[in-house]
């Protein structure tokens, strides 16, 4: 691995297979010699295994762009740097060939570290990038592509050979455009995505300049382009220049001309709903009305006609004529001109015109197959460097009149006459304290609107963290963000720190898992917490019940074994096995799982003869039930049968308790009777004698012996 | 308060005198708070997700194109923690139960901000919250150039530039948090007083060009310091290695006729193989690979130094040296070594 801050450049890295379908035929021989067998006779039949060797061809997969450089819809001063793209796949430069090696073209030879792609960039106007077309259509016609293609469409680019010649790199130069880049993942973002730190480079050579012809930032369009089978249309080696003038930067003069047409069009909105027509040059009153509708508008010499959809899409451009004709009406130069009518077409609301530069440039065209391609802008100013040493640098709270202004570039021309002023100011000027405080428009709960202070987390003075803590009346910790309102000494409020606290208390609203959290928290941890500090207090271990069963190191850190509750759970643990151990000692025989049955001697015998004699049943229908549950003719049998006492028995018992249960009869039946008649004798008459009591009272005097 | 409400702050008080909350248990050293809301918390002091409209009240305190540093106001952030706690307590007692617990989690949050922002290779650091400072930036450069370097020191580093002292480092202050509140404006927050900030141009996308100068007559100078591609250091013109590029021989950068900007590849290529201890060739044997010519166009980042005192920030292109193996034999070697390892 490379050291952290510090990479490895690798010239190239060529897979051992370019990519493509292969057939892995395999045969085996057998070698038979002293076996006095014929080779013939033991035929192995051959295997032909298919493989396909894939990558990427007309399209770039999003996930193999590590970065560009410069960043896509950038605008900056890119002037002395190259373009880049970096690509996560090490070998993807070389896992096609753009040509057999070894073959030479234009004086050049093509090694097998030739790469098969170039990033190519496109100043606006030079070429045309199209997208979304059948991939046949992607290059240009008469070169054919063989294997597989990996997108049904794809985009092209399409640049006359002018262009190539000027741009365009030359076979040798493609492998120095080429590299492998080993860096440290450590300090990058997760590596981006890449996972063994190697990843393919190719730059352009071509370095995006600043129009300062017509003094306007310059549109480039870089394009990842495959040479496939073109390697051919790439310019020959060129003799050397040791200067070159930005005044280079287009191609010719009609490309130049049509060019600042087509930037200077940039507001032009975008037509969704044409029709395909051809106006009438010569009819004037038709064609001013068309003006009138704006459908016809002058572009820097060229007239368009927005309104109407040429063969390809575009608008119809209906030629070339002077400001002054325009203005006078006079369109007798576009009529005379108008059986050769170009279209052009408007791309998007605000982009310039796309036009078919064939229709403009009669040379042949090539096109190349884009595998991706992003724009940028190169702005005269606005590098790194020249952004963060014109930073308005202060600290917070610094009062500043406005922004940096970039510096227009050096081309413009200055503007003569009296500084206009700035912009009417709306709102007042902002109120700032020197404490980094700000005044607010401050709408209280009555109604009434104040002035309030209120500064962010950000102070441009070193503070103290609690101002008031000396202060004892003062509630160290906020219940509701009243505590934290304050008064300034010039009798406004402050609602800083008021501002923080309902910021916070909404901010943890928001995240009901946070809520959920704090409230699990005071009930668990709060009430645990409570329980174990009680148990703590309680331990009294009068047996050393600690000592003998807990492991010592688990003592050591007792409290904190106290704290999270695993002292009990050690003192269980180790009482367990202890009692385990020495369970005879400690417990005793067990017992066993089941009770062995005491005999019944009474049982013995006849089980039959048993049923019968206690259910009163003739002993032979019970022994018929027993041989034949299920006959019938038994069970009417029984049902015949008179149950009755088949034998007598007497019981004998002990004479105590004979003479015992006699005693209790009397004493019961005598106290009965006293309780039925009353304390007086019993004897035949008693009847006769016996009156109504006259009241309860009386009853229970005569009957028990109590008075109430 | 009722009799039971008293009995259970007494002994909530001897609680925490024992340090009896311990919910973290997990944690080498047990915290009160779990740590799933010491995270929050932490993040919240680091104003995670608070409002831009509540951290810059007004934009005339930021205005484009400007930087802005600060101290970090304590009892701010205080406050919001304050308020996060505050909704889990609703009664008197719980109220009581947080006073008597909140200056020990406040404790725990100071220690838990500094793991908000934990780089890999880096150890934690701890200790008690000291003085935050930071800035906001605000400028095309943050959106223009995603991934700066951000590096703050308590007193300048030393000569050896382009040696990356770790955050752990104590000349290093730590980072707290980085982040990109809006595609243009930068947060930054420091764990300490930095004397030296040093913005670097993002490294990860190393960047190949040329050194322009406009000569007298409006045409442009284009060349490149020579570098020797054995060593990746400056040589002069003579051939010896020197300490700076502008010491070094200048290469010029060919460019193709009529067509701007567009490098003639192969002129430019002969001319670094023609300047004296490149230790290029353009032999038919060894030709100049594209690892080669990525070397002799490397660019530096720049890096903007921001200091109290005053400084010298050096010659920017010493912030940057590449090391690059011996191109040609070395990536033999490197890869028999690699092959060897498996």
């Amino acid at each position: 691995m490379v050291a952290r801050g510090k990479f490895f450049l690798y010239d190239s890295i060529v897979p051992a297979l370019e990519a493509g379908d292969y057939t892995m035929n395999v045969s085996i021989g057998l070698d038979t010699t002293g076996d006095g067998v014929d080779e013939g006779d033991l035929p192995t039949a051959p295997l032909a295994t298919h493989i396909n060797v894939t990558a990427p061809r007309f399209k770039l997969p999003p996930d193999q762009a590590l970065m560009t450089f410069p960043p896509a819809n950038s605008e900056g001063a890119y002037e002395s740097r190259l373009p880049q793209i970096v690509l996560k796949k090490r070998t993807l430069p070389w896992d096609r060939k753009a040509a057999p090696t070894g073959r030479i073209i234009k004086t050049q030879r093509v090694e097998e570290r030739t790469p098969w792609l170039a990033l190519v960039v496109i100043a606006e106007g030079e070429g045309q990038v199209v997208h979304d077309k059948p991939w046949e259509e992607c290059i240009t016609p008469g070169v054919t592509l063989i294997g597989r293609v990996d997108t049904p469409r794809a985009s092209y680019l399409s640049v006359p050979q002018s262009t190539v010649d000027a741009i365009f790199p030359t076979i040798e130069d493609l492998a120095m455009l080429t590299h492998v880049r080993e860096v440290n993942l450590d300090d990058t973002e997760a590596a981006m995505g890449d996972d063994d730190g190697f990843l393919a480079v190719v730059i352009a050579n071509r370095m995006p300049q600043f129009d300062t012809v017509n003094c306007k930032p310059k549109a480039y369009t870089a394009c990842l382009v495959n040479l496939e089978g073109q390697l051919d249309a790439l310019p020959a080696k060129t003799p050397p220049r040791p200067f070159f003038d930005v005044a280079d930067l287009f191609l010719t003069e009609t490309v130049a001309r049509i060019a600042g047409s087509a930037s200077s069009g940039a507001a032009v909105p975008l037509i969704t709903n044409g029709e395909p027509r051809l106006l009438d040059a010569g009819n004037r009153g038709a064609m001013l009305d068309a003006v009138r509708r704006g459908e016809v508008v002058f572009h820097e010499g060229a007239l368009v006609d927005r309104a109407a959809i040429g063969a390809d899409g575009g608008a119809s451009r209906l030629g070339m004529i002077s400001a002054e004709d325009f203005l006078d009406g006079n369109f007798a130069t576009i009529a005379g001109a108008a059986a050769g009518i170009e279209t052009l077409r408007v791309a998007g609301t605000f982009r310039a015109f796309d036009f078919p530069l064939h229709f403009l440039v009669q040379e042949q065209f090539f096109r190349f197959p884009v595998l991706t391609s992003w724009r940028f802008t190169c702005a005269g100013d606005g590098s790194f460097e020249q952004l963060m040493r014109n930073l308005d640098v202060g600290l917070l709270g610094t009062k500043a009149e406005g922004g940096y202004q970039r510096p227009l570039a050096n081309c413009v021309q200055p503007v003569g006459g009296d500084d206009p002023g700035a912009a009417p100011v709306t709102k007042l000027p902002l109120e700032i304290a020197e404490t980094g405080h700000i005044s607010v428009p401050h709408l209280t709960r009555t109604g009434t609107r104040e002035l309030s202070w209120y500064r962010g987390p950000f102070s441009p003075h070193q503070l103290l963290r609690n101002p008031l803590a000396s202060e004892t009346p003062f509630p160290v910790l906020a219940h509701i963000s009243d505590h934290l309102r304050m008064m300034t000494p010039d009798g406004r409020e402050d609602v800083s720190l008021a501002v923080a606290f309902e910021t916070g208390r909404l901010l943890a609203m928001s995240q009901p898992s946070f809520v959920a959290a704090l409230m699990r928290w005071r009930d668990e941890a709060f009430g645990a917490a409570r329980a174990r500090q009680v148990q703590k207090f309680g331990i009294t271990d009068r047996l050393g019940l600690l000592d003998r069963f807990v492991d010592p190191g688990v003592l050591e850190k007792f409290d904190t074994a106290l704290f999270l509750g695993s002292l009990g759970r050690e003192l269980e643990s180790s009482l367990l096995g202890e009692i385990e151990r020495q369970k005879l000692r400690v417990v005793g025989n067990p017992r066993p799982l089941a009770d062995v049955a005491l005999a019944i001697p009474e049982l013995g015998g006849d089980v039959n003869r048993f049923m019968a004699e206690g259910l009163g049943l003739d002993l032979r229908i019970v022994s018929l039930i027993a041989e034949a549950p299920d006959n019938p003719r038994i069970m009417t049998l029984l049902q015949a049968a008179e149950p009755g006492l088949a034998s007598d028995t007497r019981l004998e018992l002990d004479e105590r308790v004979t003479a015992r249960i006699e005693t209790t009869l009397e004493a019961g039946l005598a106290v009965l009777a006293t309780v039925a008649v009353g304390r007086e004798d019993f004897d035949l008459r008693t009847i006769d004698r016996l009156k109504e009591p006259e009241s309860l009272g009386a009853f229970e005097f005569d009957r028990f012996g109590r008075v109430r | 308060m009722s009799i039971a409400s008293m009995s259970t702050y007494a002994i909530l008080s001897a609680a925490l005198a024992d340090k009896a909350f311990v919910a973290g248990g997990s944690t080498a050293t047990p915290t009160i708070a779990p740590e799933k809301i010491l995270r929050f918390l932490s993040r919240l002091r680091m104003l995670e997700g608070v409002p831009f409209n509540n951290l810059v009240p007004d934009p005339e305190l930021l205005p484009i194109e400007s930087i802005r540093f600060f101290f970090l106001d304590r009892a701010w952030t205080d406050a919001l923690v304050q308020g996060a706690m505050s909704v889990a307590t609703a009664n008197t007692i719980e109220r009581a139960q947080m006073e008597q617990l909140y200056p020990k989690i406040e404790k725990e949050i100071d220690d838990a901000e500094r793991r908000y922002r934990s780089p890999g290779g880096e150890p934690l650091l701890g200790g008690t919250a000291g003085l935050v400072t930071g800035f906001l930036m605000r400028s095309a450069a943050v959106a223009g150039w995603p991934g700066l370097h951000i590096r703050a020191y308590r007193t300048e580093p030393a000569d050896s530039d382009e040696e990356i002292v770790p955050e752990s480092d104590p000349g290093r202050i730590k980072l707290l948090r980085l982040e990109r509140l809006a595609p243009s404006v930068l947060l930054a927050l420091f764990d300490g007083v930095p004397s030296v900030l040093h913005i670097e141009e993002p490294r990860q996308g190393v960047q190949y060009g040329v050194r322009l100068e406009e000569t007298a007559n409006g045409l442009w100078k284009s060349f490149v310091p020579a570098r020797n591609v054995q060593s990746a250091g400056y040589v002069s013109a003579a051939g010896t290695p020197v300490g700076t590029s502008i010491q070094a021989a200048e290469i010029a950068v060919s460019f193709r006729r009529g067509a701007a900007g567009v490098i003639d590849m192969t002129n430019t290529a002969r001319n670094f193989a023609a300047a004296t201890g490149t230790g290029m060739s353009s032999g038919p044997t060894d030709p100049i690979d594209g690892a080669e010519f990525a070397l002799q166009m490397i660019r530096f980042p720049y890096r903007q130094v921001f200091a109290q005192s005053e400084t010298s920030p050096g010659i920017q292109n010493d912030a940057f040296k590449p090391t690059a193996l011996t191109v040609s034999q070395g990536y033999a070697r490197l890869l028999a070594l690699k092959i060897a390892e498996g």
